[in-house]
């Protein structure tokens, strides 16, 4: 999710990615901020992305997120993986649905 | 790759973590403060903004917590914590500190040195291709012992017939080197042509010997350098292959220099150059026939081919020996039928070759073996010091100690914590005393060249395995001192303690047990290594005390080899006549004499004699030792004539009368009198040597030795080339060292002289190996006495200032300074008592079953 939010937004701040997870997901996943963070030093660990301090919309110091080439990988790799779970997914629910 | 990138950016994290908490902070800050932004825009009043970006955040301390353990490696840092506390701690009483480590550097140094000793002498092996497969070839010999000496032809046939993969046979011999204008003694090996083969050593410059090297006699005058013989003399220089230097005045070729830090396969004793073996008739006068069956003379190793059984190789060479045997005694009339069956009943041993095969590892094993275990305990009882040092200190911590626990920190914890500090303690301890074993194995290797079985050149110092080793003595040491303090000031009732009652109460009582019980432990320690240095002591003083049969003072001796330049036999004597000559001319000098052996330089000459009118039971002979002596030997020596004269000088030269001086053991044991004067001896069915003196028994080859059967023979009979000088002279005989070699060079400056010492110098080289027992054992019993002393003033020391409140209260009540004197005396004597009495009774018990570890099991069966 981080991920396709830095794909869609360009850099972001660790707030502003909050905001849109938030909003993606029509407020339906109220996740503690706070959490966010050891999520994105896993994936910077990973080298998905980068990290840069920067000036926000309202001048605000803040911490900007950019997805990398590998984390452009990772996350084609990524969508295809969910694309094919979901397929099968789906698949098995068309099955089950024809059975009774 | 992606878990690798994360190990190593947890690596750096780990290492930039402050900065790393620092942005996270300003980072959680920022997201806070906007999110404020947001709720104040939405409408909401400055303090319920906050409150709800809180609340939207979440527990901040959690994701940090949560953060730092992904970013670093939590472990490392706690370990990297304990450490920081621990230098904290020490540092904070510094001389607790420079005391605990000092006892464990002199504790951890002192088992350093002696380990890297026993490492070199009785460990490591030999720098060689596959060691595990190398094998001495012995024979059983008829004394029931093992002789390694065998003749050429052996060699041959094992070589062909035997299973081995394959095989070398080496002799070495001091000789001198020419070399431009210096000649040096040096040791050189002859070694047949497969002994770099065998041992799969290689040449560093140039090459090494083929099998063609040795197959011609004498056509292959070349030589091999052992490397650090080739930095030292020829200052490593790679020109010197193609260059001739000379071995006993005879041209060789050097061809190259041996692999780094191989010295051949006697420890100890390094071989400087190696020649083929087929030269030494060249070098070495009555080396002629050196393949005769008749000369047993030749060391052998083997290489064991990897699929052929140790004992399948050993039957085959039995065979190959057996064989040889039977074509040589199985048909000879000149030995007898008890004599013949003997040595046909001899076998083929072989002993794992991988260490090689050392002189001092023979002498030295046990007592090195002893001093291990010596440095053990005075490390123990250094352990023992510290673990007090460490309970001490833990008083003074009790109430720290009680408010972490108090606080919820684990046991588990803080006894780690507290063994990190020990564990540090330890290895700082341990960094000194590696420190300190390089200047003592250094002064250990200077007591070891004196000794004539080690090379000049032998130098032992603390390797890769000795530091190992000491880190993990360090390691044990403190577990065995840091445990038992640790888990001690950990278990503690919480409520006295953080009230201070244990400081004056019951709490410390157990305690203070324990430290009893450690200073015990080091008293019961401290006594084996004091009385043992006293038995060492004892004994060396005795062997200074024995009567040598000859007298001391005012000798000066130093020993020539002309044949080590290439002189012929009778160059030689003409030369120690000249020399004679020219050393008697000198001003204080009060008599001159030579001798080949019988002044304590540990050679021996014997030899079979006929004895007329005696008549040997079977099996057994007349083995006297010989030597060859010039005029005035009694007289020089002064070793007191009983009967008879000495030699005078028309005993000497061709056709003098042949006679001989034998000592009264002699006497005694072959001719049952001391009226031997007039007797004859001799070498075969004859006798034909007419005895002319009787002198008194004297010590020959060492002073540990009984008095033996001595036959003196006029010079040149029996000598071999290498004579030694004796002077007696007016004052202190060191003081004409410098004219005797004058005198030497004078004659032939190629000459080296070696064994340039006076006798009371000789007797100290000689007695070197109780010397060195004696220093060292007194050294560490003195040491341990010191640090048990410590011990007890440590615990005295704690238990007045335990008592102090009850001392007040004793004084008001009227007790006077002697009562409390009194008191605090009798703690730490009881203290002492304790131990004395313990390490007194281990000793006795000790004695008396050491003893009945050696009980043959024929005489306690015969008790019955």
């Amino acid at each position: 999710m981080v991920l396709k939010t830095l794909d869609m937004m360009g850099p972001q701040h660790g707030y502003g990615i909050a905001r849109r997870i938030e909003q993606t997901s029509g407020d339906l996943l109220a996740i503690n901020h706070g959490t966010l963070y050891p999520v994105l030093l896993k994936l910077e660990q990973e080298g998905a992305i980068a990290s840069k301090w920067g000036v926000s919309d309202n001048n605000r110091k803040a911490k900007f997120y950019r997805l990398t080439k590998t984390g452009r990988r990772q996350l084609a790799s990524e969508r295809r993986q969910w694309e094919q779970t979901t397929e099968i997914i789906a698949a098995f629910f068309a099955a089950s649905g024809e059975q009774p | 790759m992606k878990a690798l990138r994360r190990l190593w950016s947890r690596l750096t994290g780990a290492l930039v973590g402050h900065r790393r908490a620092a942005d996270l902070r300003d980072e959680m800050q920022s997201h806070i403060e906007m999110q404020t932004e947001d709720n104040l825009r939405t409408g909401m009043s400055p303090a319920e903004a906050r409150r709800q970006a809180h609340l939207k955040f979440g527990n901040v301390e959690l994701a940090k917590e949560e953060y730092r353990d992904r970013r670093g490696l939590p472990a490392m840092e706690t370990f990297a914590r304990d450490i920081r506390y621990a230098v904290r701690g020490l540092r904070r009483s510094p001389e607790f500190t420079l005391v605990a480590i000092l006892t464990l550097a002199l504790g951890i140094g002192a088992n350093t040195a002696i380990y890297s000793f026993l490492d070199v002498l009785l460990m490591r092996s030999l720098p060689v291709d596959a060691p595990e497969q190398l094998v001495l070839v012995g024979v059983s010999s008829q004394q029931g012992q093992t002789t390694t000496r065998h003749s050429y032809p052996l060699y041959e046939n094992l070589r062909t017939d035997a299973g081995f993969a394959d095989l070398f046979a080496e002799y070495s011999w001091f000789t001198g080197m020419t070399f431009g204008e210096r000649t040096d003694r040096v040791k050189v090996n002859f070694v047949t042509g497969s002994y770099f083969k065998v041992l799969g050593v290689d040449a560093s410059v140039g090459r090494t010997f083929t099998l063609e090297d040795d197959q011609t006699n004498g056509d292959h005058f070349v030589a091999v350098l052992e490397h650090g013989f080739w930095q030292r003399r020829f200052g490593g220089s790679h020109d010197i292959v193609g260059r001739t230097i000379r071995l006993a005045d005879q041209p060789f070729t050097v061809i190259g220099v041996a692999a780094r830090g191989f010295s051949g396969t006697n420890i100890g004793m390094g071989d400087a150059v190696w020649v083929p073996l087929s030269t030494i008739p060249k070098v070495r006068a009555g080396y002629d026939d050196y393949q005769s069956a008749g000369m047993s003379w030749l060391q052998m190793i083997a290489r064991l081919s990897p699929d052929v059984p140790a004992e399948d190789a050993r039957a085959a060479a039995d065979v190959v020996y057996r064989r040889a045997l039977q074509q040589r005694f199985g048909e000879s009339k000149s030995l007898t039928p008890e004599r013949r069956q003997r040595l046909l009943a001899t076998e083929v041993l072989l002993e794992p070759g991988g260490r090689g095969r050392s002189e001092l590892r023979f002498r030295y094993e046990k007592p090195l073996r002893i001093l291990m275990v010596g440095v053990g305990l005075l490390l123990l009882i250094a352990c023992a010091n510290v673990a007090n040092l460490l309970l001490a200190k833990a008083v003074v911590r009790q109430r720290e100690i009680a408010i972490r626990l108090a606080v919820g920190a684990s046991r588990l914890k803080l006894v780690r914590q507290l063994l990190t500090e020990s564990m540090l303690l330890s290895l700082l301890g341990g960094a000194c005393g590696a420190l300190l074993a390089w200047p003592s194995t250094y002064a250990l290797s200077m007591v070891l060249r004196s000794d004539p079985a080690a090379g000049e050149s032998i130098l032992i110092q603390p390797d890769a395995r000795v530091l190992a080793f000491t880190a993990l003595v360090s390691v044990l040491a403190a577990i065995a001192f840091g445990l038992l303090p640790a888990l001690r000031s950990t278990h503690q009732d919480l409520s006295l303690a953080l009230k201070g009652v244990s400081r004056s109460g019951a709490g410390g009582f157990s305690r203070w047990h324990l430290r009893d019980g450690l200073v015990v432990g080091q008293i019961t320690l401290t006594l084996p290594l004091l009385l043992g240095a006293v038995l060492i002591v004892q004994t060396l003083r005795n062997l200074y005390e024995t009567d040598l049969g000859f007298a001391r003072e005012n000798v000066l001796q130093a020993s020539v080899n002309p044949m080590s330049v290439g002189y012929s036999r009778d160059e030689t004597t003409s030369f120690f006549r000249r020399l004679i000559q020219r050393v008697r001319a000198e001003p204080g000098i009060v008599f001159a004499t030579i001798a080949n052996a019988g002044g304590l330089l540990g050679d021996e000459y014997i030899r079979v004699f006929s004895v007329e009118g005696h008549q040997p039971a079977p099996g057994e002979g007349v083995f006297p030792r010989v030597s060859s002596i010039g005029s005035d030997y009694f007289k020089t020596l002064g070793v007191p004539l009983v009967r008879g004269r000495g030699f005078e000088e028309s005993d000497y030269g061709e056709g003098a009368p042949k006679v001989a001086v034998v000592n009264e053991a002699m006497a005694r044991q072959y001719f049952e009198t001391a009226q031997v004067v007039g007797r004859k001896l001799g070498y075969g069915k004859k006798p034909n040597i007419d005895i002319v003196g009787v002198v008194r028994g004297s010590k020959y080859s060492s002073i540990r030795e009984e008095p033996r059967p001595i036959v003196y023979l006029p010079y040149p009979a029996m000598s071999f080339g290498g004579m030694t000088i004796y002077l007696r002279t007016t004052g202190n005989p060191a003081e004409w060292a410098r004219a005797l070699q004058r005198e030497v060079r004078e004659i032939d400056s190629r000459l080296p002289v070696f064994n340039l010492k006076t006798m009371t110098a000789n007797i100290d080289d000689s007695l070197r190996l109780e010397r060195f027992l004696a220093g060292l054992t007194s050294g560490f019993s003195l040491l341990a006495l010191l640090l048990t002393a410590v011990g007890i003033y440590g615990v005295t020391h704690y238990s007045v200032r335990q008592r102090t409140h009850e001392m007040g209260i004793r004084r008001a009540i009227g007790a006077q300074d002697s009562d409390i004197l009194t008191l605090v005396l009798r703690g730490g004597l009881t203290v002492t008592a304790i131990g004395v009495s313990i390490g007194v009774a281990a000793a006795a018990c000790y004695v008396p079953a050491r003893r009945a570890t050696q009980v043959d099991p024929m005489t306690a069966l015969r008790h019955e």
